[in-house]
Order: C-alpha cells, then sequence, then structure tokens
C-alpha cells in the first residue's frame, strides 16, 4: 500500500505501509527521537552482531564492532535516505569495521587450536558441520570471508554483495567460488584432525 | 580438464548462481565431483543455519555492552550527586557513635531581670518647714523632696 492508498482503520487513525512506517521512523530519529533510533537499532542489532560474529570469530571483538557500527550509524543517520537501504550500509560498514579490526588484531585463532570432535571417518550431522563451518570461515581471506558471509549466510544476491562491498559482481563471483571452494578443503581439514 | 578445474564451477553451481549444461554433464560423468557438489550443499545448508542460530544470549550482552558507557556515566553522575553535599544546605547528618557522651555540669540557669518601671513624681520645689522652738538660738528646719 502506498502513501496515497493509506486507508483508515475503525478507530480513524492512518495505517501505514511499512515503507511509510520506515520513512517516518528515520525521519523522527534523524530529528533527535531517542526511542525511534533505538527501534532501528533494534530491528538492525541482529544482523549487525551476526554477520559481525562469523566474520571475526569472537563474540567480544563481535560486540566491539557492532558497537562501532551503530555509533556510526548514529552520526552518519542524516546520510540515510530511507530506512530500506540501512540495511544495506549497515553490512558495508559492520564489514568494513570488522576488516580493519582484523589488521589491526590479528586475532584469528589458527585451525590447529581449534577445538574440533567430528569424526573423520563417520558421517557428521548437520550440527557438528555447522559447528566445523563457522570455525573454517575465520581461515579464510577476509575479502572471501565477507562474500561468503553475505551471500551464504545472510542470503543476499550476488548484486546486492557487490554494491555492499562496493566491488563488481564478476569479482565477487569469483570470491565467492574460491571462498566455498576453500571452506569446503578447511572443513574437511577439521575434520581429519579432529578428535 | 581434470576435476580440480572444475572445482569452482561446481562452487557457483551448488547454489545456482551458475547454470552450466557442461557441469551438469561432467557431474553425470564423475562420482567424485558428485561427492564434492553433495558435501558443498551441506556446507551451503550449514551456512544458512548460522543465519538462523540463535544469538538471543549475545545481542543482550551486546546490547548492555553498547549502553555500559552511557550506564556508566549515568552511575557516575548519580553517585557523585549522592556524595556531594553542599555545606549550606541542610544540617549535617547525626554523627552516630559507641563513644559515651560526657557529662557535662547543668547550665546555669539564665538570670532574668525584670525592670519594673517606677513612676516617679514631678520635680517641684522643696517644702521647708521651719519650726521654732523654746530657745530664741534654736530653729528646726524640716526639708522635704
Amino acid at each position: 500500500m502506498s502513501a496515497n492508498e493509506a486507508a483508515l482503520n475503525a478507530d480513524g487513525l492512518t495505517l501505514l505501509s511499512p515503507e511509510d512506517e520506515g520513512t517516518a521512523l528515520l525521519r523522527r530519529a534523524k530529528a533527535g527521537d531517542r526511542e525511534a533510533f533505538e527501534e532501528i537499532v533494534r530491528q538492525y542489532e541482529g544482523q549487525v552482531f551476526r554477520v559481525a560474529l562469523r566474520l571475526l570469530g569472537s563474540v567480544e571483538d563481535a560486540q566491539d564492532a557492532s558497537q562501532e557500527t551503530l555509533l556510526r550509524l548514529h552520526r552518519h543517520l542524516g546520510a540515510i535516505d530511507e530506512l530500506q537501504s540501512c540495511g544495506a550500509w549497515l553490512y558495508r560498514v559492520t564489514v568494513n569495521i570488522a576488516n580493519d579490526m582484523l589488521r589491526r588484531r590479528r586475532k584469528i585463532v589458527p585451525l590447529a587450536e581449534m577445538p574440533c570432535r567430528a569424526d573423520a571417518e563417520a558421517a557428521i550431522s548437520l550440527e557438528e558441520r555447522r559447528n566445523l563451518v563457522s570455525r573454517a570461515l575465520l581461515g579464510l581471506p577476509e575479502k572471501e570471508r565477507a562474500a561468503i558471509v553475505l551471500r551464504d549466510i545472510e542470503g543476499l544476491s550476488t548484486g546486492e554483495v557487490a554494491a555492499i562491498l562496493n566491488s563488481s559482481e564478476a569479482t565477487v563471483r569469483s570470491q565467492i567460488s574460491t571462498g566455498r571452494v576453500k571452506l569446503k578443503k578447511l572443513v574437511d581439514e577439521l575434520m581429519r584432525s579432529g578428535k | 580438464m581434470n576435476c580440480a578445474d572444475w572445482e569452482e564451477r561446481i562452487a557457483l553451481y551448488s547454489s545456482g548462481d551458475l547454470a552450466l549444461v557442461e557441469v551438469e554433464g561432467h557431474l553425470a560423468n564423475c562420482p567424485g565431483c558428485r561427492l564434492f557438489l553433495e558435501e558443498l550443499e551441506a556446507n551451503g545448508t550449514a551456512l544458512a543455519m548460522l543465519r538462523e542460530q540463535p544469538l538471543i544470549r549475545r545481542e543482550k550482552r551486546a546490547r548492555a555492552v553498547r549502553w555500559l558507557p552511557y550506564a556508566a556515566a549515568i552511575a557516575l553522575v548519580l553517585g557523585a550527586g549522592a556524595l556531594w553535599k553542599p555545606e549550606t544546605v541542610g544540617p549535617p547528618p547525626p554523627v552516630r557513635t559507641a563513644v559515651e557522651a560526657p557529662r557535662l555540669a547543668p547550665m546555669p540557669r539564665p538570670v532574668i531581670r525584670t525592670v519594673r518601671r517606677v513612676k516617679r513624681p514631678e520635680k517641684h520645689e522643696p517644702i521647708v518647714v521651719k519650726m521654732l522652738t523654746s530657745d530664741p538660738d534654736v530653729i528646726i528646719y524640716w526639708v522635704t523632696d
């Protein structure tokens, strides 16, 4: 329903479409309404934390990255035109902050130190594979990891990932294919080395 | 073209990013690459599950950490406010101590002086009474205010 098609409910109140609600929320937040900003944060904090966690591999680092990302959102709120673009903006900022942290801290846990209980000889359960995959992700180069996180975990299209990473679709497609192959080999390695 | 050359194409094919008849043709004839594809698909499913992995507890912690500086600042201000007692406002709090208070000598009762106003008579000329005696050399004068 567009703004022009806004109907009245039984109480005579205007029913807003999700787009209109988002626009109103963003406008209020830009005007300094703290509750509106907190509502936006509530909508996106899960996404921000999830991506930061998969890129950084540590809850503490992910919390730091999330905090920094949301602070930047508050600082640059004026630059966001509509709430629908907020998600893509946050993906981009989260990836940038996480990559900066990785370069600065170099705190990735080496694969050899990762605990792994999977038995290479036995078929592993989906739960075990999820555990292995989340650990193996940290062994990927940062660009491939970002592409895999956005494409395969967040479920974005290749075009959306390319826009977020400020790259071409061809480059992202290459990063995704290379990343998946490397990820599989890392998972295999974990399965073989795990006790 | 050996199987290693097919890997990246199969990786794209596994998620539908690439639809090539050539890939399907190779898969049809290569059990190793079919297994490779199956494992890629399993990894893809596991990755998708990571999105659904509950992060509630962690999100709460993240939220707590986010607002921690603000909360800390507020606590600091409130704490400082509680400690700061301006000397000019209100009486000092009573000091409670286990030490017995010294016995002080009773204070002397204050002396209350009342001033009674006495109405003084108006000034006038003194009364002089001259009394003569039988002795001509003795004369008694009685003078009053």
